[in-house]
């Protein structure tokens, strides 16, 4: 027995072979016993499939089913084709991160080689005892101006005024 | 992209400008008077003549020493303006010095200032002297 003649044979019970050939595979089951003996094999198979299948239905209908496993065959495709695009702030974390760290590490070796850096407010102005200092910021040239003054003369100065105050 | 660029480039500027250059530092020693005339020394320059005759009473400004020094960075040069007369300057970076004026070996005073800067005091006669600071690469500070 040949595996197309099974075919034939399981054919042949489903009713698709044309009359001439149902009848010359009927004549062979008849004379075979082999093949007869498959042929009642096939026959009680498929009586116990259709008493016994499960019938399932689905909640939605044929249409609807059909059209719910489409759109995920399409988005699958779509998610295979399309590349792979990181979100903006993963790439930004993944670079600045380290990279703020480094430019710390150059900051705090720059600060401690160069550890006369000033402050931008840390103007002063020192004299010697005989001296008193004022400082004026000019805004139209940008200069700064200390005047020096000598102490004797400013108190000088102080007690003319006060003479002028008093005389008044 | 740009942003990781730009925040190097930015660190970057900054590191630099704290090392700061060279100091081309110009001192002007400076004369100003009310009435006389000083015909053996220059008048000052116009424009900071124009500044000065604003700030003060003084309308005749004679500068009597110019000097330059370029300074490293953290170092310090001493410029000597007159006869008993010196600065010492040291370079702090970013237009900022610390200047130290000397008269008869004295220290006069101590400044720490951002150029251009101007120390200043009364003279005989009603006159007054200047010691005239500004950077000298060109972009009058």
């Amino acid at each position: 027995m040949n595996n197309e003649l099974e075919l034939k044979i399981q054919s042949w019970l489903d009713g698709e072979l044309s009359a001439a050939e149902a009848k010359q595979v009927a004549a062979q089951v008849t004379a075979d016993t082999a093949l007869s003996g498959l042929a009642t094999e096939l026959r009680q198979t498929k009586s116990a499939l259709v008493g016994n299948e499960m019938d399932l239905k689905v909640p939605e209908t044929r249409e609807f089913y059909w059209s719910k496993i489409a759109r995920q065959i399409e988005h699958e495709e779509r998610k295979s084709a399309a590349p792979v695009s990181v979100p903006f702030m993963v790439q930004f974390r993944k670079f600045f991160i380290p990279l703020a760290g480094v430019a710390a590490v150059v900051a705090v070796g720059l600060l401690t080689l160069n550890p006369s850096v000033p402050s931008l407010s840390s103007d002063s102005n020192a004299s010697s005892g005989e001296m008193e200092t004022v400082t004026y910021r000019d805004q139209e040239s940008g200069m700064t101006v200390v005047w020096l003054k000598d102490r004797e003369e400013s108190q000088a100065s102080t007690a003319d005024d006060t003479s002028k105050v008093e005389t008044q | 992209m740009r942003v990781m660029f730009l925040t190097v480039g930015m660190f970057l500027a900054a590191g630099f400008a704290v090392q700061a250059g060279d100091l081309k530092l110009e001192a002007t020693l400076v004369w100003g008077t009310t009435t006389g005339t000083n015909v053996s020394h220059q008048l000052l320059d116009a424009k900071r003549t124009k500044d000065l005759s604003r700030i003060f009473k003084w309308q005749s400004y004679y500068a009597i020493t110019n000097r330059t020094a370029v300074i490293p960075a953290n170092g310090t040069r001493t410029i000597p303006m007159g006869a008993k007369c010196q600065l010492k300057v040291k370079n702090l970076g970013a237009s900022r010095v610390e200047v130290v004026w000397m008269g008869n070996n004295k220290i006069i005073s101590t400044n720490v200032h951002t150029l251009p800067l101007t120390l200043a005091g009364n003279d005989k006669n009603d006159s007054a002297y200047f010691m005239l600071l500004r950077s000298a690469d060109g972009n009058g500070k």
